[in-house]
This record gives structure tokens, sequence and C-alpha cells, in this order.
């Protein structure tokens, strides 16, 4: 497997998700940055590669909306790390967010099918 | 500010840290994996992207949207303005004293006039004070009588209170202390709801006779004799030679009766024994709650009429009845902030217009400069335009710097404000009441804040850039100004209002300057030159009687007379112009008893050796006083001309010699052995009193003195514990008060002998407030003049810059250099001449504000008028020269030849 391959098949982030998987990573337990891109990353089967540009910004404006909140701690191997969290605010806007996400899915697919029978 | 501000750079250092981080982890990873650590970095590097526009965007989610653009308009606002130094220091600097001065004075008026009395719901405390319109015209203190009449007979006050300043020698023989006190009644306390600081104060046992040695003591007295301990009360002080004990103490807001009062003593009027006719004592009332003053007026009327069913013998051989139908008592009541505050109250409002004035002229000289700042700036407006900055963002840029000038400016105005009220209220200045606690409050710093914002942004917007898409491209491309010509009348308009206000301010101090020279050349009846006055007070409890009191400071006389460089030595209870003393009071003429009464009123001073001799003031008629025996009450009185003139109708005063007079009925009679001249003792501005002057041994059948309250205060009239001294000699006066006082003080250590005082500077403190305002009026005269001189200055030599090319061309053509000088000053003279019209009209309109401070002048009086002018004229057309000489000078080729 060459070395580029892991970065391969990437799918651009659609506007607006990257908030609802950071979020959801969170959910899982506190997290740095890297962390975040690695989890989406490995949880998107390589797929789902964020980008720094989008990521740190991303982070600040949630964390400015009090949905994460962040603190410095020294990680496993002694490096001083921001670690962020959800909050409570956070865990009521990914339940909201999921939800809109699942109903966009759902309506792109139901697009996206053949079209049924409409009863007359 | 600066908290924003670090907290801004802890979150940049954070965010570095945290991409630092997440980069070396990335960079680890990738090397776990087994790539080398050269390849790793730069792989992650190219992922990462440029690592300061992360930074950036992520900064960027801090802000929020509506304070960004602001924070962007501030930074380009401070460079523009570091970059114009001398634009942004004109303007702040000019606006700073502008709104400094206003700020002083409204701080001024807040504390003395506006502010309410320190005492609890002070919108019910009220003076009642007594006028007896038969007799005299002016406002009066209450009788004991009619103080107990009012105080038991009315229905509209919670309580009364009646006080008697005084001074006390305070403290050991030797090094006695003279302060000023005051005698209250237990009511006094009560009415102001003054609540002491420590201890209590007079109970009613207390404040009945006779009165016990108890004493409140004031804050600052308090701090200085007993360094503020808290367990004074009980302590023992000696108050003219007698123990008194000390039952409280009055925090430093306690300023009444008047504000330098340092202790209280119970004043224990005697309801049997009252005078009814002797104006003595200060009354304060507190209403019952929602009565307004006019219905208190009537009831304390109604309970005054009812005086004598309380005490129906008025004395001098009168009923209560009789008095009441001669005199026609009124009561007047006034709320007692307009009595603690007096007359200050023109000077104040006058000062207050004379602020405003020069802030209305500073504001003019401001939105000159911002008319320049803008011509000067179109070309660089333009640019900015064709980048493509908006409209909105370039006015928002401009109100920015507005606003910013204005918030320094109100700074450094603040701080002006601040220093002057310190200069102020050190200095004590013009004996202006309640200065104590001035200072520039928080609405007065508010007010100037949004004072100079406003002022700020309304004259950077007020030139607004005119771009239109064809302007920019005509001044980008030329490089040159357009249309300067209406910008150019806005800018004579304003220069006009700048004279306009320096000519009516000009007119103003002029016309108080004019008082206080007339107020100077008044002739007051007495010398002043090589005179000095020493007031001097002997212990109550030493002196039995008036003989005694009169042999010791006859004593005294004799031994400063032989003092070197002393010539002349006299003694009077009433200095001419200072408060205090002996004063006005009811005087009996012979073969004219008390039918007719409503002439009998004159000025009562005592007075002992060559007090005449020593102030110049000459005898008219008659001789002097006679020496007389001490143990023999003098029988021989002097009147001054005026007193003959109306008694007598002589006006030689002549016929008044021989006459007789009378203190009080049962009094012997005194004969009036000579006629002085008239003196203005009361003060400069009005006419002299009939007055008439008692040898200090003339009421020896009052002694002993038998320690009632009316003795007392008949003692007190006729034998004053406190006279001052008047020395004559040649000299300086220094050496000879040293020496005065060390002699007195060989008669009697517990002789209290005050500061001296040169008599010159008795009269010119009499001057001192009309002569306050005039130089405070005097320096906003001065500087609005300055400002307009500059104004005219500016607007001439920017027309010449303007008008270069047209000068150059008539030059070239053949006109001289005074010819096209002169059409530039007639510029700045039409400018001047609409300038001083409306000066003119501002002045005749508000001239009727100064009115109440002008003497011998009336406020459109022509020849003030005429030289503000003149001055103004000078200054201006003086200012205008400069611009007209440089005129003159063109050189035709260099202007000429740039097209």
């Amino acid at each position: 497997m060459g070395k580029d391959d892991l970065y391969r098949d990437r799918i651009e982030l659609l506007q607006g998700t990257l908030d609802l998987l950071i979020l959801q990573t969170l959910a899982w337990g506190p997290q740095h940055g890297y962390g975040i891109t690695n989890h989406i990353r490995v949880n998107s089967r390589n797929a789902l590669q964020v980008d720094t540009g989008s990521l740190y910004p991303a982070l600040h404006r949630l964390e400015r909306q009090r949905w994460i909140a962040a603190e410095w701690t020294v990680s496993d191997n002694h490096q001083r790390v921001r670690l962020y969290r959800l909050t409570a605010a956070g865990k009521r806007q990914l339940a909201a967010e999921r939800s809109r996400w699942e109903r966009l899915s759902d309506a792109i697919a139901d697009v996206l099918a053949p079209p049924r029978a409409t009863e007359t | 500010m600066r908290l924003a501000w670090s907290g801004w750079q802890r979150r940049n250092r954070d965010l570095a840290v945290e991409i630092e981080t997440h980069f070396r982890m990335a960079i680890q990873d990738r090397i776990a994996r087994g790539e080398d650590a050269e390849t790793a970095a730069r792989a992650v590097r190219r992922e990462f992207g440029n690592r300061l526009q992360v930074e950036e965007t992520t900064r960027a989610m801090w802000r929020s949207a509506t304070f960004e653009p602001m924070i962007r308009h501030l930074r380009h606002a401070l460079r523009d303005l570091r970059r114009s130094p001398g634009f942004s220091t004109a303007v702040v600097l000019t606006l700073a004293v502008g709104v400094g001065g206003l700020a002083s004075i409204a701080s001024l008026v807040h504390a003395v006039l506006l502010r309410p009395l320190p005492y609890p719901d002070s919108g019910r405390l009220f003076s009642v004070a007594i006028t007896l319109p038969k007799i005299e015209n002016r406002e009066t203190q209450q009788s004991d009588a009619m103080f107990f009449a009012l105080e038991r007979l009315n229905r509209t006050a919670v309580d009364l209170g009646a006080s008697l300043a005084t001074e006390v020698n305070l403290g050991n023989e030797g090094t006695p202390e003279r302060l000023l006190a005051a005698r209250v009644s237990a009511g006094f306390f009560r009415v102001l709801m003054a609540v002491p600081a420590v201890g209590r104060t007079f109970s009613e046992t207390e404040d009945s006779p006779p009165a016990p040695p108890v004493v409140v003591l004031g804050e600052s007295l308090w701090r200085r004799r007993f360094g503020g301990a808290r367990d004074v009360v009980g302590n023992t002080v000696l108050i003219d030679g007698q123990p008194h004990q000390v039952i409280g103490v009055m925090p430093s807001s306690m300023a009444l009766p008047h504000d330098r009062v340092e202790l209280w003593l119970p004043l224990a009027l005697d309801p049997a024994h009252t005078l009814v006719a002797s104006s003595t004592y200060d009354v304060i009332a507190r209403l019952e709650p929602n009565v307004p003053p006019d219905l208190a007026q009537r009831d304390f009327q109604h309970a005054l009429a009812r005086m004598s069913e309380l005490y129906p013998d008025a004395g001098f051989g009168m009923s209560t009845e009789y008095w009441m139908s001669v005199a026609g008592p009124r009561v007047v009541v006034r709320p007692l902030r307009e009595t603690v505050v007096g007359d200050i109250g023109t000077v104040l409002w006058v000062l207050l217009g004379t602020a405003v004035f020069v802030l209305l002229a500073a504001c003019a000289n401001v939105g000159t400069l911002f008319l320049v700042r803008a011509e000067s700036r179109q070309c660089e407006m333009a640019v900015r335009s064709a980048l493509g900055a908006s409209r909105r963002s370039l006015i928002a840029g401009l109100a920015t710097e507005g606003a910013l000038l204005g918030t320094l400016a109100a700074v450094v105005g603040v701080g002006l404000a601040t220093a002057c009220m310190w200069l102020l209220s050190g200095s004590g200045a013009a004996g202006i009441p309640r200065l104590g606690e001035v200072g520039v409050g928080g609405s007065v710093i508010g007010l100037v804040l949004v004072l100079t914002i406003l002022v700020g942004l309304g004259c950077s917007i007020l030139p607004p850039p005119r771009i239109t898409p064809r302007g920019v491209a005509s001044v980008v491309h030329s490089g040159r100004r357009v249309s300067p010509g209406d910008r150019q009348r806005t800018r004579e308009l304003l220069v006009v209002a700048q004279v306009a206000l320096a000519f009516a301010l000009l007119a103003g101090s002029g016309l108080l300057a004019r008082t206080v020279r007339h107020l100077r050349a008044v002739r007051p009846g007495f010398s002043v030159p090589n005179v000095l006055t020493l007031p001097v007070a002997l212990p109550e409890a030493r002196y039995s009687g008036v003989r005694d009191v009169a042999h010791q400071y006859r004593a005294i006389g004799e031994r400063l007379a032989a003092l070197p460089g002393v010539r002349t030595v006299g003694m009077v209870s009433k200095l001419p112009l200072l408060r205090g003393g002996v004063s006005n009071g009811t005087v009996l003429v012979e073969d004219r008893p008390d039918a007719d009464i409503t002439r009998s009123s004159a000025e009562l001073v005592v007075i002992e050796g060559d007090y005449f001799q020593a102030l110049a003031i000459p005898r008219l008629a008659g001789r002097w006083l006679g020496r007389t025996d001490d143990d023999r009450p003098s029988d021989q009185a002097l009147v001054s001309l005026g007193f003959a003139r109306r008694e007598w109708g002589d006006s030689t005063g002549r016929a008044a010699i021989g006459r007789r007079i009378g203190r009080a009925p049962d009094a012997p009679w005194l004969t009036v052995v000579g006629v002085v001249g008239d003196i203005r003792a009361t003060s400069l501005e009005r006419p002299p009193e009939p007055t008439v002057y008692l040898p200090i041994n003339s009421m020896g059948h009052l002694s002993p003195l038998d320690g009632s309250p009316a003795a007392r205060r008949l003692a007190a009239l006729f034998a004053p514990r406190a006279m001052s001294l008047v020395l004559e000699g040649s000299g300086d006066p220094e050496p000879v008060a040293e020496a005065a006082r060390a002699a007195i003080r060989a008669l009697d250590p517990a002789a209290a002998v005050f500061d001296f005082m040169p008599m010159s500077q008795v009269l010119s403190s009499s001057l001192a407030r009309t002569s306050f305002t005039g130089a405070l009026l005097g320096m906003a005269a001065a500087l609005t003049l300055l400002l307009g001189v500059i104004g005219v200055y500016g607007v001439v030599a920017y027309s010449l810059r303007l008008r270069s090319r047209e000068i150059g061309l008539r030059l070239a053509l053949g006109a001289g250099p005074a010819r096209t000088g002169l059409m530039l000053v007639r510029q700045a003279m039409i400018i001047m001449a609409a300038g001083m019209v409306s000066g003119l009209i501002l002045t005749l309109l508000i001239g009727g504000a100064l009115g109440g401070l002008l003497v011998g002048v009336t406020p459109n009086d022509p020849i003030t008028l005429g030289v503000a002018a003149l001055m103004l004229t000078t200054a201006i057309v003086a200012s205008s020269l400069i611009p007209a000489w440089h005129a003159g000078r063109i050189d035709p080729r260099s202007v000429l030849g740039g097209e």
C-alpha cells in the first residue's frame, strides 16, 4: 500500500456536517483537535479527512457557542494539549443536528430511490 | 481595555501552541507508521496548508461581527491622527480647554447651587426670618419672643430651631484658640436630623436656663484637639475659661448656622425673660411633609400675630401690640439652601454662561479645523472610494476619528477641571459657600464625555466626503480640490460666531472690570494706608463687668500707643466692611419718644481711643469724646453726619451738638458731643448708614453682669469682649503686630489675639467676589479672543491659498502688493463686522443677566462696548495682516507656471 493510499478517495465534507461530526466525536469522550481528526478519519474508514483549516475555526466557533468546552491538560506522551468536551447545551445541539441530518439523508434517499407508485 | 488586550494576546499564544501540538502529533503518527522524519514533516506541512491562515481564520471566530469593523476603524483613526499630530493636538487642546472650563463651572454650580443640603429630607428645611417693613428694608433675625411664639403656636412645622453665631476662646490661658461657635436650641439638631458621629446632642433640660456647661464639638476641632479619639465624651475643655463637658461630636457635614462653626453650646433661651423687639436669632424649621412654604408662611405669620398673648410687654415702655403696629413684622420663609448659598447664585450662573460661550467658540474653532482637514483629504477620500470603500465606511471612519478626538479631549478636559477645582477649593475663593466638598462628579464627567463626543462626531461628519464617480476621477486625475467655495462660506460663518462670542465676553469682562474700578474709586470715608487691624477678645470669666472690660481695653490702648512705629491707637467693636460685632439697633432720641420709632434705627458702634484719628475719619462738628474717669459711666456719644441729618435735619452737623439720645428707656441719656463723617461700613456698594458711636464705658449701669441671657446680650452689645485694635503707624506692620500681641498677652495672658490684617486687605477682600468673577470672565474673554483671532487668521490664510492663482495673475497684470493685501484684509473686516454686530446684539440680549453684579455701570455702557470693539478690531486686523503681507509677495511665475 502506497503511503498516500490512506488519504485517497476522500469525500469533501458537506457544508454544516463538520459541526455534527465534531459534536458526535466528542459525545464519546473528551478529545483534542488531532484526536478528533483521527477519529473522524478512522471511523469513516479513511473516507473523511478533516482539513485543519476547517477544524480549528469550527472548534473555536463551537466553543464560542458554548456547545463544547476546552481546557488545557497534558497528554499521555507529555504534550500540552487542549482537550475539548461536550457541554450540556452541546448534547442538545447534537440531538437536534442528528435528527436534522437524518431527515435530510432520508429525504435524499427518497429522491434517489426509484419513484413509487402514488396512491390514487 | 488593557484587560481585553491581554486576554486577546493569551488566546493568540494558546492557539499557536494548540496548532503546534497538532502538527507534532501528526508527524509523530506518521513516523510511528514507518516514515522518516523529514518526509513526515513535509507531508504534514503540505496537508496543513498555510498555518498562518489557519490561525487567522480561527481568530476570526472569536470576534463578533459588529465590533470587528469598529476596531478596524479605530485602528485606522489612531494611525491617521498620529500622522497629523498638529491637527490632533489642536483639536484636543481647544476642545479640552472649552469643555474643561464648562466642567469646572458646572461642578461648582452643582456643588453649590444644585446639590441638596447634607441633611435627611432636606427639601423640608426652611429658614424663617423677619422683616420689619415699617422700620427698615432688610431682613433680620428673630427675637426670642418671636421664636417661642412661632414654636408654640405654629401648626405646619415638625420642629423649629434657633441659633446664635458667636465666638469663644478655647483652651488654657496663655494659648487660647479663638473659635467660631454657635449657641443653638435643642430643637436645632432635631430640625436638621443631624446625627452626631460620637455621643449625643443637647437635651431639652440642657437647653433651659441656667445652661449647664456642655459642648458638642465639630469634627475638625475634635480631630485637631483630641486626635479623633472616640472616648472624648465626658472629657472637659475650657471654653472662655470655664470647664465644659464634651457630650458629642458632629460630623464635618454639619455646617450650620454657617460653614466655619467649630463647636455648639446650648442656647438656653429663657421664656420668662424675653425681648420682643431685638433681632438676634437665626431660626430654621422642618415643615410637615407636603406643606408648601407659602402655607407655612401664612401659618407662621398667624402665630406671630398672637405673640402679644404670650408676651404682652415689648420693653422700652411699649406694649407688644403697639410695637407690632409700628414695626409691622412679616415672616419670610425660604428654603434653607437659599439661605446657605446666599447671593453667589448670580455669579455662578453668569460664569456658567461664560463657560458655555467659551465652549461654543472652541467648537467653532474645532469645526474650522475639521473643515480644513476635510479639504486636504479630498484626494485621499477619492482614492479610497475608488479602491472600493463604501461611502458608509468612509463616513464611519471619519466619525470614529471624531469620536476618538472627542474622548481624548474629554479626558484632558476632566483633568483640567479637576486641577481647577483643586486649586479653587484650596484658595477658598471669594467666599463661595459649600466649597469644602466640591469635586468633579460623575454626572459632570458624563456630561463632558457626551458633549465632547457629540462635538467630535458632529465636526467630523459635518463636512461629508463628497464623492461622486465623476468627482473621483477628476480629483484623482488632477490631484486638486473641488469646489471649496461653500465650505469656505461655512468656515466664515463659524468665525463670525467666534467673533460674536469674543465680543460678548470682552464686553462682559469689561463691565465687571469697570464695576471693580468704580468700587475701588468709591470713597469709603476712611483712609487705609499704614493701618493695621488686630482683633482681640478678652475672656468672659475674668472680668466682672463693663467697668473692668473698659479699664482693660484702655490699658491695652495705652500700652500699644507706646510701641515704636505706632502713632495712633483706636478700638472698634466692628471694623468697617467686615462682618460681626454690634450692628443695627434701636436708638431713642430725646424729645421724640417712641412716637416716631421708624426713624430711630441706627448702626451702633462701640469705640475707644483714637479710632477716628487712626482711620482719618473727619470730625465735622463739636469735639471728640472727652477722657472720662473709668469709674464713672460716660454720658457722651458721637453720631455720623447721616444720623444728624436724619434726626435733626441738619447737613452741617452743628444742630446735633448737645442733643441727647438713649439706648433704653431706663438707661441714662447720652449727650451728642460731636459729629463725624459718614463711612461705608457695611459694604462699598451700599451707601453709608446712620451711625451712633458709643464709648466703651457708656453703659456702666449694667454692671455687674447678673449672668442672665438678657444681661449677657446687653453686655455684649455695650461692652464687647471682642474689639478690633486699629493701629496707625509707619513702616512694616508685621513687627508692630508681633509687639502688640506680646504687649496684650503681658496684660492678660488669656486674651485671644487673632491674625492681624492691614486695613487695605480688609478693603480688597470686600471686593474679592467681584474681582474673582471679573478675573474669570477676563480669562474667558482672552481665550475666546485668541480663538477668534486664530479663526480669522485661518480663514484669510486659507483664502490666500485658494486664490493664489488669481492673486498671482493680478500681480502679474500690475496690481501692487498693497492692493492685493488689502483685498484679504477686507475679507477679515467683513467677517469682523458681521461678528461684531451679532456680538453686540448678543451682549444687549444677555446684559440683564450681568446686571445684578454691576455697580456704577449699566450693561449697555457705550464706553465698555466701544473699548471691546476697538480691542477686537485691532486683534483681528493684526491677525489678517500676516497673510495679506504674504499675498503681496507671491511670485506670479511660481503660481502660474505650475499649470
